[in-house]
């Protein structure tokens, strides 16, 4: 049996952003890049099922495989992923990945993974940066694997070749469903919490397998990937427009700005 | 098709950015009946076949396939657009007609909302999902829609590797947000479970019940019934007080109809500050306690 997990790499959410000068792109250069948060969500779900499966006494471990698409900087996510405890990584490296969205990045994806033969694909629901939640759904589509997105709770059940997940749905509801194996899951965050890295693992993780990727390694028509591939083009980013015209209290000093709210407030009669 | 979420509302959306983008509309109603128990596949199946049927009758027109971001939605959104051969434009927040010069173009947010982007189909055939509350439904669309219903395509399965075994609740109760007149949210910038103690603090001083946004909940500092937003409580209290919340969409469409909110945050290019009626920059552990100091020494004064 063998798990892959899609990772991505983002900015922090916590890194303040700037358009870079072409009005295209953000600029990188005080970037901290990181993990997205729903992707370290999947890696531990996998993590949690190869333990399992491992404490079950069941035979043989499974195998935990990372994938990540992106340029040079990425190596450093997947090392992480390798520190945390996945047993192989894959990078897809090639110039002609760069640009893509969902369907570009899916379809490479789909070919690594496809590749190494996944019985389970767990990716994150929804990266912190783009946010289009759909690259494991296309990922899913072109591989013909069955697909579930928000999910909350995974339970593998080897015996019948199948996954039961717990899926989220709107007004405070769930749904259980059973897919067959293989199958394609994004998993939402809170589905559990990640562990850090210990000081072993991250030393073990160097001596982990890093394989690349081109395209011509994974078959893929240069056509079908990246900008090329892509259904959509970034035309412009751009600071969001602000909204509203609320009042906005700058006050040197904090309780300055509270008793200006606090007036505030008595005035719309709400103290 | 859209479950559990206001499918009315929706429509009613899909209509507007329809007229924003200068089409003519139709709407076509497929019954769900029809199509029996919800997969993402057997959706987009029959759904791509609808849509495959009109186009061939309208060939060389552009197609622009609007749908609301709903959970269900977006689950299978991404399948049909692959279905179709389209592009594949999620949670947009506005559109613009066709210009001359390639085609119509999309705004959504993107990096959490702290930036946005405008973003051009390369392909004829565009499917499109309106993040909630985008387009304002509040005025019926000019000219009265055409509904038209359609039976179900021929040949439609769908996948049976997916199956629907059982529905729950997600949480139960416990805090009764929805009624509250005043709420203090926790926002991931209070920084850690031992921290919560700031908007608990602020929100006794002011009588009111305690939220959380989602990454709050999610990392265990406070309970799942805390979480206001799309995957918790909607709320429409008098007063919401929200203290480092960034103000993503998620969370908006669970608190955006309160009487008055209030941000306290320390970058001031967040997006709560766009719905905030009163905004504080500022750091919060410096700001709660001071509002919580102020409110505890008002009340005090009134008791003497
Ligand atoms: C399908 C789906 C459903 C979701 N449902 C929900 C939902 O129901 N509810 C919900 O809330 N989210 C939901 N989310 C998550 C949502 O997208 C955001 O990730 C989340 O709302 C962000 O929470 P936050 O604002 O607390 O954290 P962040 O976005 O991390 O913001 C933290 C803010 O705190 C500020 N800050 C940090 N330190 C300080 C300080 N010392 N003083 C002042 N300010 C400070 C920062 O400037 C920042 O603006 C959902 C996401 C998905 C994909
Ligand atoms: N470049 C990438 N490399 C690896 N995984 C990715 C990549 N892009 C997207 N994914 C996976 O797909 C999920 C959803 O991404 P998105 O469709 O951009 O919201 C992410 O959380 C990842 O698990």
């Amino acid at each position: 049996m063998r798990i892959g997990v899609c990772i991505k790499q983002v900015p922090d959410t916590d890194t303040r952003l700037r358009v870079a000068d072409s009005g295209r792109h953000i600029d990188d250069r005080d970037v901290n890049w990181v993990i997205s948060s729903c992707d370290l969500c999947a890696l531990e779900e996998a993590l949690l099922l190869v333990e399992a499966a491992h404490q079950a006494g069941s035979g043989e471990r499974p195998e935990l495989v990372a994938f990540s698409l992106g340029p040079a900087r990425v190596e450093e996510a997947l090392r992480k992923a390798l520190a945390l405890g996945a047993d192989r990584a894959v990078h897809l490296l090639d110039e002609r990945f760069q640009g893509g969205d969902a369907l570009a990045d899916g379809r490479a994806l789909a070919a690594a993974v496809g590749r190494e033969e996944c019985d389970l694909v767990i990716a994150g629901a929804q990266s912190d940066d783009l946010g289009q939640a759909a690259t494991p759904a296309v990922l899913a589509q072109v591989l013909g694997r069955p697909y579930a997105w928000l999910v909350m709770a995974v339970d593998l059940q080897k015996e019948s070749r199948s996954v039961h997940v717990v899926r989220e749905l709107e007004g405070g509801m769930n749904e259980v469903l059973r897919l067959e194996l293989p199958a394609v899951l994004a998993v939402q965050a809170g589905i559990n919490k990640p562990r850090f890295a210990s000081l072993r693992g991250t030393l073990q993780a160097r001596r982990k397998p890093l394989e690349r990727m081109d395209c011509s390694d994974l078959g893929l028509d240069p056509e079908s990937v990246g900008k090329a591939g892509a259904g959509i083009e970034t035309t412009a980013i751009r600071l969001p427009p602000i909204g509203g015209g609320g009042l906005l209290i700058d006050k040197a000093s904090p309780e300055m700005a509270a008793a200006e709210l606090v007036a505030h407030l008595e005035r719309e009669a709400l103290l | 098709m859209v479950q559990n979420a206001d499918s009315e509302a929706g429509s009613r959306e899909v209509c507007v950015c329809g007229q924003a983008l200068g089409s003519d509309l139709r709407l076509a109603r497929l019954d769900e009946e029809l199509l029996g128990p919800y997969s993402p596949g057997l959706y987009a199946e029959a759904l791509s076949a609808l849509i495959a049927g009109e186009r061939t009758v309208e060939r060389e027109r552009r197609t622009i396939v609007l749908l609301p971001h709903t959970y269900q939605v977006a689950e299978f959104a991404p399948l049909l657009a692959m279905r179709l051969g389209a592009a594949y434009v999620p949670s947009i927040c506005g559109a613009d007609r066709e210009d001359g010069n390639g085609g119509p173009r999309f705004r959504r947010a993107i990096l959490q909302a702290k930036l946005q982007a405008e973003v051009r189909p390369r392909v004829r055939t565009v499917v499109a999902t309106l993040q909630s509350g985008a387009f304002s439904s509040d005025e019926p669309p000019a000219p009265p829609l055409q509904v038209v219903d359609v039976g179900l395509p021929a040949d439609i399965e769908g996948p049976r590797e997916r199956k629907i075994l059982d529905r729950e609740a997600a949480s139960a109760g416990g805090v009764d947000l929805p009624s509250a007149e005043r709420i203090v949210t926790a926002g991931r910038g209070v920084g850690g479970a031992d921290e919560v103690s700031v908007a608990a603090d602020l929100a006794s001083a002011l009588g009111a019940e305690l939220g959380a946004s989602r990454p709050v909940v999610d990392n265990g500092w406070l309970p799942r019934e805390h979480q206001v937003g799309s995957s918790g409580h909607t709320v429409t209290p008098n007063l919401y007080v929200a203290l480092g919340v960034s103000g993503s969409i998620q969370h908006l469409m669970g608190m955006g109809g309160s009487r008055v909110i209030v941000a306290v945050n320390k970058d001031r290019e967040a997006p709560i500050f766009g719905v905030a009626h009163y905004g504080i920059v500022g750091d919060l552990h410096e700001v709660a306690p001071a509002l919580t100091r102020l409110l505890n020494e008002r009340s005090a004064g009134r008791r003497c």
